[in-house]
């Protein structure tokens, strides 16, 4: 929730990074990315974790 | 009906077993898929108060069952449940009920419509005479839900994904999303690309679903067909015959063989997995998939 709460603020070409555990917490967040269609723009592995760079929703 | 009437082999056949109290039964219903109607539901509920005692027991299996029925209620109990189109389960040395999961009807994972499978194995294979029990299961991807490699025959929905470069913004997500981390980047002078490690890979349409720009694709679509699985006295995880059956025809042709050659060369009470590991893996792969 606060995920989706968090990139439903985003304007413009506004860049949020999310920090998130690797396995079953970036299987989570990368679906409500797509069910809420928003942009990755990049994606790293961090030791445990996992960073993604996200953007506003694409159009359409 | 009278006590020497009440022969244990042919109850088992329709899906009554004996309990430890004397008289009593338990009355196991068919459920493929693990699916009943309301209307179904309420006739169990009718059926388990009038002649059980109130209450049902929910098996490992998908199924319902009517515990506490005195031997003199069991013709008019299964009477009263095939009124209203419910059949009894079976017990002992034959197929069981088919079990699966919701596949593709309404799970965001399911790949292959797995309630149409059952039926037709249903059709096909239950209650058919075998060397000892056998199970066979049905499971959407590879989440696994109903355990298809703790069955004798187990089928699992599979893709094969493909990459296509046109719409990939590169962001890398896949390679954080597989868990098998079969999904690597590659540098070339024509660029980057994405591969796909196909020893590794589970078949699972975690990529295909979960790609933002809808890069990964499903390529191919098809079935695992795992054989041999067995939990029990001794466990065994089922073995792969094939990773990816491509046509609903191949996949039945497959079962037939496989359930034909354990029919024939299983010994009495002896489960299909043991059977491969008394004459060995490849000699049954050579047995079923060598004549394709």
């Amino acid at each position: 929730m606060r995920v989706k709460a968090a990139v439903a603020g985003l304007e413009g070409d506004e860049l949020l990074e999310i920090l998130v555990d690797e396995g079953e917490g970036v299987l989570r967040v990368a679906q409500t990315l797509k069910d809420s269609r928003h942009r990755i723009v990049k994606v790293e592995n961090r030791g445990h974790g996992v960073s993604l760079i996200v953007g506003k929703c694409k159009e359409g | 009906m009278s006590e020497h009437e009440l022969d244990s082999a042919a109850l088992g056949k329709v899906g009554m077993m004996r309990q430890k109290q004397p008289d009593m039964y338990v009355m196991r219903l068919k459920a493929v898929a693990g699916d009943l109607t309301a209307d179904q539901l309420a006739c169990v509920a009718v059926v388990a108060r009038k002649y059980g005692r109130g209450f049902v027991h929910l098996s490992t299996r998908q199924g319902i069952e009517i515990h506490y029925v005195h031997k003199d209620n069991l013709e008019t109990a299964r009477f009263e449940l095939q009124e209203a189109g419910i059949e009894m389960g079976a017990c002992g040395p034959r197929v069981r009920v088919i079990v699966a999961c919701p596949g593709d009807d309404s799970c965001r994972w399911g790949n292959i419509d797995t309630k149409k499978i059952a039926r037709e194995l249903d059709a096909r294979y239950f209650k058919l005479e075998a060397p000892s029990k056998f199970k066979l299961a049905v499971t959407g991807c590879s989440h696994n839900c109903t355990k298809a490699n703790e069955n004798d025959i187990g089928i699992r929905g599979a893709i094969e994904p493909k990459w296509d470069a046109l719409d990939c913004n590169d962001c890398g997500l896949c390679v954080s999303l597989c868990p098998l981390h079969s999904i690597s980047r590659a540098e070339s002078d024509e660029g980057f690309s994405y591969e796909i490690d196909w020893e590794s890979c589970i078949n699972c349409s975690i990529c295909t679903s979960l790609c933002p720009s809808g890069s990964w694709e499903v390529g191919r679509i098809g079935y695992t067909l795992f054989i041999g699985g067995t939990m029990g006295k001794i466990p065994r995880l089922a073995s792969v015959l094939k990773q990816l059956v491509e046509t609903e025809e191949e996949l039945y042709l497959l079962i037939e063989k496989a359930f034909g050659y354990y029919c024939a060369n299983g010994r009495k009470k002896e489960r299909f997995g043991h059977m491969i590991d008394r004459i060995g893996l490849d000699t049954m792969k050579e047995a079923i998939l060598g004549t394709e």
